[in-house]
């Protein structure tokens, strides 16, 4: 039979549980089988929070790398997506705010601004004042939007509108209760639409 | 849920786009959406915000990042006391991490005698946990990757600022959208406290030195136990927050969001009383506010939300949309639930002896609504005026010859009243449906 060279997402022989016990044993290829069925989660959501390449990239590396350190203290309290999130979003938050960060990310241009592709599902072109705007003039507007609002808030509606995740486990990820996830949900899109439609005028 | 300071109901309106408002939140929100078209708008664009940020391309991570996460560990985790070797191996110069362990060391002394002793160890609150950071503990923390030195320096001061960490993300949502009123239930007293600047962000330092704590500085861990979890998420989390105080705050809010029982409608008991059905299909053309129902479709394509009073509320992904219908005609004589085409049509067959006698009784089950128990694709709930439930199925669709004709009946009905009967008035409204919504001819 051939066997792939792309390692399998968990479930073939080893359950997640099993490469999660090997690699706490310091197992690193079994943790390499945890980072290649995560990494795409993580990597979109470091990105959509920082929405640099280079820097997602290095904060991708520091989230696996701290998550393999940490294993040990991982007790399946909740899914290992959600324990990942939680390391990424942090790590993602914490980068934003370093001085020289927040410094060298006031003199860069745009990076998103040329190169969005959006999928515009068909009809949503002429439904609102909102998005009468050309379909391409929104997403560039949005993708400013989105930069310029507080990573928190960014971090709330990537973990929701980016990754479909429940109120409940966005509550996890965060470290909030869920009543502040909604409340801080509302006030990101609110303020999100105020901009787009800001800019839009 | 709290009164808003704002007269337009945002907090609700994002829940209810996210459709994870309660009924009796949804019941209100529609009550609010009938006479203010500002939010019927503004549910409309968040709406199709989300969808649009759900939508962004996001680049694909490089096709060798998996490789070289894999090296950077297999050269961390090859070495027996990996972390003090590579520590010791990293371009961070040893001069400057022996200067900083002094000064950090000088720091933690005086702040020991600031702090109450038992607030001094690992159990303490966040403000000590970055003691386990690299330049105090080079032997257990941050073998691999240690921070630019900038950022170790920026560590010590923060432990100055940061008594509690929660807040200083909000504080950073304060930096541009001062209002007060955010974050909920989630306020602690340590809120007040935070830093209001552009704080430098505890969060992963907290979140390192608890899982450093956890993972090689812990002289005899206990495996699995309650307490060590719980320790961990309640240092991961740092705002102290457990999930015990969660379930607290929202038992005491829980009372506040109910609102005043003055249930005027017939019971659902009443309701399947044979004689119901006759009565309701005099009454029904002309309902006011007080007194309309609800009928709650939930499906795979798209949630409906129809009131006896005209108001149509339809929310799919990329679309919202809340209208007012004109009003249905009285019904034709000998009109039984055979087939839907307007709102009293519908209610009529969604209050028949039929419906409510299909799935859980709202006894078995009265939140049934909120946390289904069984999975399922669909439901339909008929509520009273004040948005509680009389009776809710949950079902799977697409439906089958075997499932109850009356199941049947109100899902093809509430299709046929989307896509037919009311498809101009929700256009017209808001803009054409989406394609994907509609049913292929």
């Amino acid at each position: 039979m051939l066997k792939g060279m792309e390692p399998r997402p968990v479930e073939q022989p080893e359950s997640e549980e099993d490469l999660i016990g090997r690699a706490r044993e310091g197992d690193s290829r079994a943790f390499d089988r945890l980072v290649q069925t995560h990494l795409g989660a993580v990597w979109r959501v470091v990105w959509r929070i920082l929405r640099h390449r280079e820097d997602t990239e290095d904060v991708v590396q520091e989230v696996f790398i701290t998550a393999f350190k940490a294993l040990a203290g991982y007790r399946g309290e909740c899914r290992l997506s959600t324990w990942l999130h939680r390391i990424a979003v942090t790590r993602s938050l914490n980068h934003l705010r370093s001085r020289g960060e927040v410094l060298r990310r006031a003199s860069r241009p745009l990076e998103v601004a040329t190169e969005m592709t959006l999928a515009v599902p068909d009809g949503i072109e002429g439904q609102t004042p909102l998005l009468a705007l050309e379909a391409k003039e929104l997403l560039q507007k949005l993708a400013s939007c989105l930069e310029q609002l507080p990573a928190i808030w960014r971090a709330a509606v990537t973990l929701r509108d980016g990754e479909e995740m429940s109120y409940e486990e966005m509550a996890d990820v965060l470290g909030v209760a869920v009543g502040t996830v909604r409340s801080r949900l509302a006030r990101a899109r609110v303020a999100l639409r105020e901009c787009v439609r800001g800019v839009s005028r | 849920m709290k009164q808003e300071t704002n007269p337009h109901p945002h907090e609700l309106l994002s829940a209810f786009s996210d459709q994870v408002a309660s009924p009796q939140e949804a019941a209100r929100l529609q009550e609010h959406l009938r006479d203010c078209a500002e939010c019927r708008q503004l549910l409309h664009d968040l709406t199709a915000l989300a969808m649009a940020i759900g939508e962004e391309a996001v680049p694909a991570p490089p096709p060798q990042l998996a490789e070289r996460i894999r090296q950077k560990i297999e050269a961390g985790s090859s070495r027996t006391t990996p972390s003090a070797a590579s520590f010791w191996r990293s371009p961070f110069p040893p001069a400057l991490a022996a200067t900083l362990l002094m000064a950090t060391t000088l720091f933690l002394i005086w702040r020991r005698e600031q702090v109450a002793p038992d607030q001094a160890g690992f159990q303490a609150p966040p403000a000590s946990v970055p003691v386990a950071k690299s330049e105090t503990a080079p032997g257990v923390a941050e073998p691999l990757a240690p921070p630019s030195p900038a950022a170790e320096k920026s560590d010590i001061a923060r432990n100055e600022v940061q008594d509690r960490e929660l807040k200083s993300q909000g504080s950073i949502s304060d930096t541009t959208q001062p209002s007060a009123d955010e974050e909920g239930s989630a306020k602690t007293a340590a809120d007040a406290a935070a830093p209001r600047a552009f704080a430098p962000a505890p969060t992963s330092d907290k979140q390192d030195a608890s899982l450093n704590a956890h993972g090689t500085a812990e002289p005899s861990p206990a495996p699995g136990t309650e307490s060590q979890s719980r320790d961990y998420l309640d240092v991961i989390t740092a705002s102290g927050l457990t999930g015990e105080d969660y379930k607290k705050a929202m038992a005491k809010k829980a009372p506040a969001e109910v609102p005043k029982a003055k249930d005027n409608r017939p019971s659902a008991s009443a309701l399947s009383d044979g004689a119901s059905a006759g009565a309701l299909k005099e009454s029904a053309p002309v309902v006011s506010a007080e007194e309309a129902r609800s009928l709650a479709y939930e499906g795979p394509g798209f949630s409906a939300t129809f009131s006896e009073d005209g108001l149509v509320t339809l929310i799919a992904r990329g679309y919202a949309c809340s209208v007012t219908v004109p009003p249905s005609q009285a019904a034709p004589d000998g009109a039984r639930a055979r087939s839907i085409d307007d709102l009293a049509s519908l209610f009529r067959t969604a209050s028949s002896r039929e419906f409510l006698a299909t799935g859980s009784t709202p006894e078995d089950a009265p939140t049934a609504m909120a946390a289904p128990a069984v999975p399922a694709t669909s439901s339909l709930e008929l509520r009273n005026a004040q948005g509680d439930p009389i009776h809710s199925v949950p079902f799977n669709e697409p439906l089958s010859q075997e499932s109850p004709q009356v199941l049947r009946t109100l899902s093809q009905g509430i299709h046929s009243l989307i896509f037919q009967r009311y498809r101009k008035e929700l256009e017209s409204r808001c803009g054409p449906l989406p394609a994907t919504l509609l049913p292929t001819p």
